[in-house]
């Protein structure tokens, strides 16, 4: 469960985050904006790696700006770029995490090998990660989320580069996650596969969540029949974009 | 070029911000738009120059014996600095990435902008000898002309056996974790060990021949003709010039060579190809800590050029052992003397396992562990190579002295209380998160103020006291172990 109240966010003068407020609980939320929105620092705070400037975020009970390590225990977070050790395996990476979060010895060896063969990495596991491809450093990043067995996922656009099997695996993994009542914060560019994915979709623009709702809530809100539509709509984009495009026919 | 330069010279100094957890945002923008290297280069450089007026003291009243001591001091600071800033330097632009911006852009790049980035950090060190060349120019201008190139060539051979390092020990010892690698990696850090004492091994091929040979071969032996030691030269015109020169050749050569190798890797790292098979993923041993230490000599093993400052503290002790051997005077006096050595580069090492923590810190800030938790793992990674090597050292001196056993205590403790006063002094920030405190020359020399303060409130009573000065500098040691463990538990 994750329940937000008027969270604010400022860079110095600039304001990230303007007062956003909403809560998700055992379903998949999505988090939708353009480039710069705030979507990827809402997602930080509530994996609890930065601390908001004001306002309440709570996640699995736990308020992130006094108990942020309560918070990283129950939460599994993909940041947008695989951040991990280039000069370790995957396997030294696996044991290096499942060792700070305490998880046992054999129930780690079990959960790692399931999901390395699940996203199709056994392959790769004694080979250093800085020599490892995108795609094959983001499903580490992935399997790093999940082996905890976290209550609450957050995933910042966790889907980029993953070969259809694996995005088609990790996507059955979110519905029975979401199955199990847990909550899963997500955030993706990919508009059809937020359609497929999302129970419900809140869309940021300039710090602020502007419209709230399933997909179909929102098609009827503004009357469009996509989520590309509904989202160009929402942040002011539709007819800019005729402009722009008409300006660069030469 | 310079342009280039500047801007992946301010790319790193922002990179370096970016991981203090001391600085806002808006103080990053501030300080990264405010950043200027003349202005770094320039207060790095006046605590050299300070430093060197201390050293330049005792050029006013030395004769030629102490100038020409003075000589060989100065090029060896400024070879070992620049060996230093340019091993690691360069593995650390390498892991943040710097060039790899370069490579898309129509550049015709070259391994030139790799050596003005890492020369930039080495300039300042040349600072120290400003102080003694200007003294000695008033009573020899020629000789003091003579000990600017010294110093010149010390900054290029530092620079070029720094590039050396990186380009025969590489930036990443293997492709994959194998036993055959584990034994390669092994191997190189043992030659990077063997190199470091390279120099010792020459000094002393020497003084051995200067010994048994014959007279004509100790008058061409009389002078020190290896450098750094060929700095003392400076008197003796024709020789200097001669030897001078060779080098210059010689290194310039070696430069060139080193610099294409090391750019080449860089610019085309090699591709392997190789069927890989699926194993099963086996959990290593030991818990949190053990797992934050495991990681932390990995990284610095791995990239053996990081390697070169947990070495450094070699330079100085192998010599002093070697002869203490040689003579069979291993008292436990000098036992001592070394394991406060040790103890006194802690800040040295200390420097390389937090370099090991480039972006990776955020990734490290979304796990569920606390800062003094943090800061622990960081202070036995640092003090790991100092004990067992101090251990080693004192169970040596033991053999020749028993009473050196008394020295086992200090050889465990020492090197952990400097270490933890180290991170302790860098990590006092409020915020309880972890990061990477900036670690500016300024900042480097204070810490090895402090720790040379710990280390003489310490080692003092056991050297002068006469009544169980041991049992008191043991009493001292624990003491400040303890309130600095303390210390840290609380960050």
């Amino acid at each position: 469960m994750i329940e937000v109240k008027n969270l604010v966010k400022n860079f110095g003068n600039k304001i990230v985050l303007d007062g956003i407020s909403f809560k998700a609980s055992g379903e998949i939320y999505g988090l939708l904006g353009p480039n710069g929105s705030g979507k990827s620092t809402l997602m930080k705070i509530l994996a609890g790696v930065i601390k908001p400037t004001r306002g309440i975020a709570m996640v699995a009970g736990f308020n992130v700006l006094r108990n942020s390590l309560d918070v990283k225990r129950v939460v599994g977070y993909v940041p947008e770029t695989p951040i991990l050790y280039e000069s370790l395996t995957p396997s030294e990476m696996f044991d290096f995490v499942g060792k700070i979060r305490g998880i046992p010895k054999y129930e780690l060896e079990e959960r790692i090998d399931s999901l390395a063969r699940a996203f199709g990495i056994s392959e790769y596991m004694d080979q250093f990660i800085g020599t490892l491809s995108f795609g094959t450093k983001q499903k580490v990043s992935v399997i790093l989320s999940l082996i905890h067995n976290p209550s609450v996922l957050i995933l910042d656009e966790a889907m980029n580069g993953l070969d259809a099997r694996s995005a088609r695996i990790f996507r059955e993994l979110l519905f029975e996650f979401r199955n199990e009542d847990k909550t899963v914060i997500f955030s993706t560019h990919v508009l059809p596969l937020a359609e497929i994915i999302c129970d419900r979709i809140g869309v940021i623009y300039g710090g602020k969540i502007i419209a709230e709702g399933s997909v179909d809530e929102l098609k009827e809100l503004v009357h469009e029949k996509n989520l590309e539509d509904v989202f160009l709509k929402l942040t002011e984009s539709k007819e800019e974009i005729s402009e722009i495009l008409d300006a660069l026919r030469f | 070029m310079l342009e280039v330069v500047r801007i992946m010279y301010k790319e790193l100094y922002y990179q370096m911000l970016k991981r203090n957890p001391m600085l806002s945002e808006e103080k990053l923008i501030r300080s990264t738009k405010k950043f200027s290297i003349k202005r770094r280069i320039a207060t790095t450089s006046a605590f050299f120059f300070i430093f060197g007026l201390f050293l330049g003291g005792s050029a006013i009243l030395g004769d030629r014996y102490v100038i020409s001591t003075l000589s060989v001091t100065l090029t060896l600071i400024t070879f070992v600095f620049t060996f230093y800033a340019t091993a690691v330097n360069s593995s650390h632009a390498i892991s943040m990435g710097v060039f790899e911006p370069l490579k898309f852009l129509p550049l015709r790049i070259q391994g030139s902008y790799l050596s003005q980035l890492l020369i930039l950090d080495s300039i300042p060190c040349f600072a120290a000898s400003i102080p003694t060349i200007s003294i000695i120019a008033t009573k020899y201008p020629v000789q003091s002309i003579f000990l600017l190139l010294w110093v010149l060539l010390g900054i290029l051979v530092g620079h070029t056996f720094g590039l050396m390092v990186l380009a025969f020990f590489g930036v990443r010892t293997s492709y994959r974790r194998t036993k055959v690698g584990f034994l390669r990696a092994t191997l190189k850090i043992i030659g990077l060990i063997l190199f470091v004492g390279g120099f010792y091994a020459l000094s002393y091929f020497q003084r051995y021949i200067s010994e048994k040979s014959s007279e004509f071969a100790q008058t061409f032996w009389k002078y020190s003709i290896f450098f750094p030691f060929s700095a003392s030269l400076i008197f003796d015109w024709t020789k200097n010039l001669l030897v001078f020169s060779v080098y210059l050749i010689l290194f310039v050569l070696l430069y060139n060579f080193a610099l294409k190798k090391v750019w080449f890797g860089i610019y085309e790292p090699k591709v392997f190809s190789e069927i890989a098979k699926p194993s099963r993923f086996k959990a290593g041993f030991g818990g949190q800590m053990t797992s934050l230490v495991k990681k932390d000599l990995r990284l610095v093993f791995r990239k053996v050029s990081m390697a070169v400052g947990f070495f450094i503290p070699f330079y100085f002790i192998l010599p002093q052992i070697f002869m203490a051997v040689k003579t069979g005077k291993f008292t436990k006096e000098l036992a001592l003397n070394l394991v406060c050595m040790i103890s006194f580069f802690s800040s040295v090492n200390a420097d390389i396992v937090l370099r090991v923590e480039s972006k990776e810190v955020e990734f490290l800030r979304s796990l569920p562990l606390k800062k003094s938790d943090f800061v622990i793992g960081k202070v036995i990674s640092i003090s790991i190579v100092s004990i067992s090597s101090s251990v080693i050292m004192v169970g040596i001196s033991s053999l020749y002295d028993t009473t050196s056993i008394l020295v086992l205590p200090h050889s465990i403790f020492l090197p952990l209380a400097t270490s933890l006063l180290t991170m302790y002094l860098l990590y006092r920030y409020g915020s309880e998160e972890i990061g990477i405190p900036e670690r500016s020359t300024p900042k480097t020399f204070l810490l090895f103020l402090a720790n040379l303060l710990l280390i003489a409130i310490v080692a003092i009573p056991a050297i002068f006291s006469k009544v169980n000065g041991w049992l008191v500098s043991y009493s001292i040691l624990i003491a400040i172990f303890l309130i600095l463990l303390y210390k840290i538990f609380r960050l």
